[in-house]
């Protein structure tokens, strides 16, 4: 018994050294000052899973299916009402999504096969919701503004029973829409602007998900709209202006990868 | 009857001065200093006093060096004090200055006695480098002379520089003195630790090669780690870091340290002298010489 403890425990070596702990870390905050830039599709409304292989987006009021690798759309059907907000899980298998009734209402649908969602899926309370954590990490955790015209957000976990229960306490958030989490929820990440009016992409880290977050860091400043966090924050994922005058479409989604 | 014979020779030796000495001064009053010291000399050779014999004779020959029978005398003191080398030297000396002075009998006495010495005289060979300062008992032997020298009987003193040897040679030895300096040495270096120190760099070298695959393996599963999400993408590069990364390690550092240790260990370097055959009269083989 002793010599296979030593054992392992000589062999836990160069895992330790380099910090590859197996314990989940909030991404490390640093600016995405010179990176690499992919245009992948013209979208005003997007949210990706984690692996990066599905997107979920809405475009001219329209929701479509698209897969990263080779950009190829399928059209969707999330109900009568255009989307105006989209909140993919990681998994991929679920979506929040707000659609633009009056009031403005969070609606949930699960993903049965391609292009197949069920709706109606049990949501929590509120208007804007950002991508969910993973369930890898444990109970999922959400991110939800309360109000379309309040700045108040609210923090929700599902239990064993698929309901979403609030934790914590609420808190103010300067942001578009609703902060979207990375997939082990400690890290989250907004379009916000500054105190000159200035817009730019924020992020703001908590060490466990019971934790505040922290200051909110500068990733990267511009126009860039409904952010999200990839591949443990090496990539970024933002709708900027659409540069080409021509399109039909406002936005594009573009991809930088540090 | 050989000393009978001498001592008569010696007489009419002695008589035969005039041409050394004034003796054919029609009235002799006084001898001179050398003839006085000759007579005295002889009364003492007579009476078997050798040593007193030679002393008196020294003071005759210093007074008049080239006297035949005084030189003759000298070299029968000697001869009867067993200073074989000396009295050889006195005989050759009066035989030389007979064979100017055409004394034909003081010439044959003294060759006859020269002859007769010279068989038996101990004789000394000095080898030793060119240019050498070689002492024999307090004077300094020319090159030339080192070859062969002929000394008395007895002990005698041999220096060189801090060198000194003391030898005792009896009548008729021949003896040879090396005082030259030992040949350089001749060195070859013999490595016998050039297998080992081999596998110990082979050693080294696979450690290190274990080492940089390690690295890469570890670097490879950080940065695959660092960029997932999926927490059992990321566990897997972990594991792969743990024990794939570090079992690569800890071999790299076995081998390391093995290559180390019988680097360490290995024999060193030596020097040898060259090994250089022995022939002597009761042996045959070689000879080796080594340092470290």
């Amino acid at each position: 018994m002793l010599a296979r403890f030593s054992l392992l425990a000589l062999l836990a070596g160069c895992d330790l050294a380099l910090g590859v702990s197996g314990q989940p870390d909030p991404c490390p905050l640093a600016k995405f000052a010179n990176p690499n830039q992919d245009n992948v599709v013209e979208a005003d409304l997007f949210s990706i899973d984690w692996d990066q292989q599905l997107a979920v987006i809405q475009r001219g009021g329209i929701a479509y299916e698209v897969t990263l690798t080779d950009k190829s759309e399928t059209l969707i059907d999330l109900g009568p009402y255009s989307p105006a907000s989209l909140a993919l899980a990681p998994e991929g298998g679920a979506l929040f999504y707000a659609v633009s009734i009056e009031p403005l209402t969070l609606k949930g649908a699960l993903r049965r096969g391609t292009a197949e969602w069920q709706l109606d899926a049990e949501v929590p309370r509120g208007t804007f919701a950002g991508t969910p954590s993973a369930d890898a990490f444990g109970p999922r955790r959400v991110l939800v503004r309360m109000l379309s015209y309040s700045t108040t957000i609210q923090e929700y976990e599902v239990d064993e029973h698929g309901h979403w229960e609030t934790v914590g306490e609420p808190f103010d958030f300067a942001g578009d829409l609703a902060p979207n989490l990375t997939p082990n929820g400690l890290t989250m990440v907004y379009s916000a602007k500054d105190s000159l009016g200035q817009p730019g992409v924020y992020a703001a880290s908590r060490d466990d998900v019971d934790s505040p977050f922290g200051k909110p860091f500068l990733l990267r400043a511009g126009a860039l709209q409904y952010p999200q966090l990839c591949g443990k924050c090496q990539q970024l994922y933002a709708l900027v202006p659409n540069p080409d005058l021509a399109s039909t479409n406002r936005s594009v989604l573009v991809r930088f990868d540090r | 009857m050989r000393a009978v014979v001498l001592l008569l020779l010696l007489v009419s030796a002695a008589e035969a001065q005039p041409v050394d000495a004034p003796q054919q001064a029609p009235t002799t009053p006084d001898p001179t200093p050398a003839v006085a010291a000759f007579q005295e000399g002889r009364t003492l050779l007579e009476a078997g006093k050798f040593a007193d014999a030679c002393a008196k004779f020294m003071v005759s020959i210093e007074a008049d060096p080239e006297a035949p029978g005084t030189l003759l005398n000298l070299g029968l003191c000697n001869e009867m004090l067993g200073k074989i080398a000396t009295a050889l030297n006195w005989y050759r000396k009066a035989q030389f200055r007979a064979a100017e002075t055409q004394m034909a009998e003081y010439e044959s006495v003294a060759k006859q006695h020269a002859f007769s010495l010279a068989a038996k005289v101990p004789t000394l060979q000095i080898d030793a480098a060119p240019g050498a300062n070689v002492i024999l008992d307090g004077a300094p032997v020319t090159e030339h002379d080192r070859a062969r020298i002929e000394v008395d009987a007895g002990t005698h003193v041999i220096e060189l520089g801090r060198e000194r040897r003391t030898i005792t040679l009896n009548e008729g030895d021949k003896q040879t003195i090396d005082l030259r300096p030992p040949p350089p040495k001749q060195f070859v270096v013999i490595d016998r630790g050039v297998t080992q120190r081999r596998y110990a760099y082979v050693a080294a070298g696979t450690g290190v090669a274990f080492w940089a695959a390690s690295a890469t393996l570890t670097l490879v599963a950080k940065s695959k780690y660092d960029a997932t999400d999926h927490p059992e993408t990321y566990l897997h590069w972990q594991n792969v870091a743990r024990f794939g990364g570090t079992s690569l390690f800890v071999v790299g550092s076995a081998a390391i340290a093995t290559g180390v240790y019988l680097y360490v260990k290995a024999p060193r370097k030596e020097r040898v002298e060259q090994v250089m055959p022995v022939v002597g009269t009761n042996q045959v083989g070689v000879a080796v010489a080594g340092s470290f």
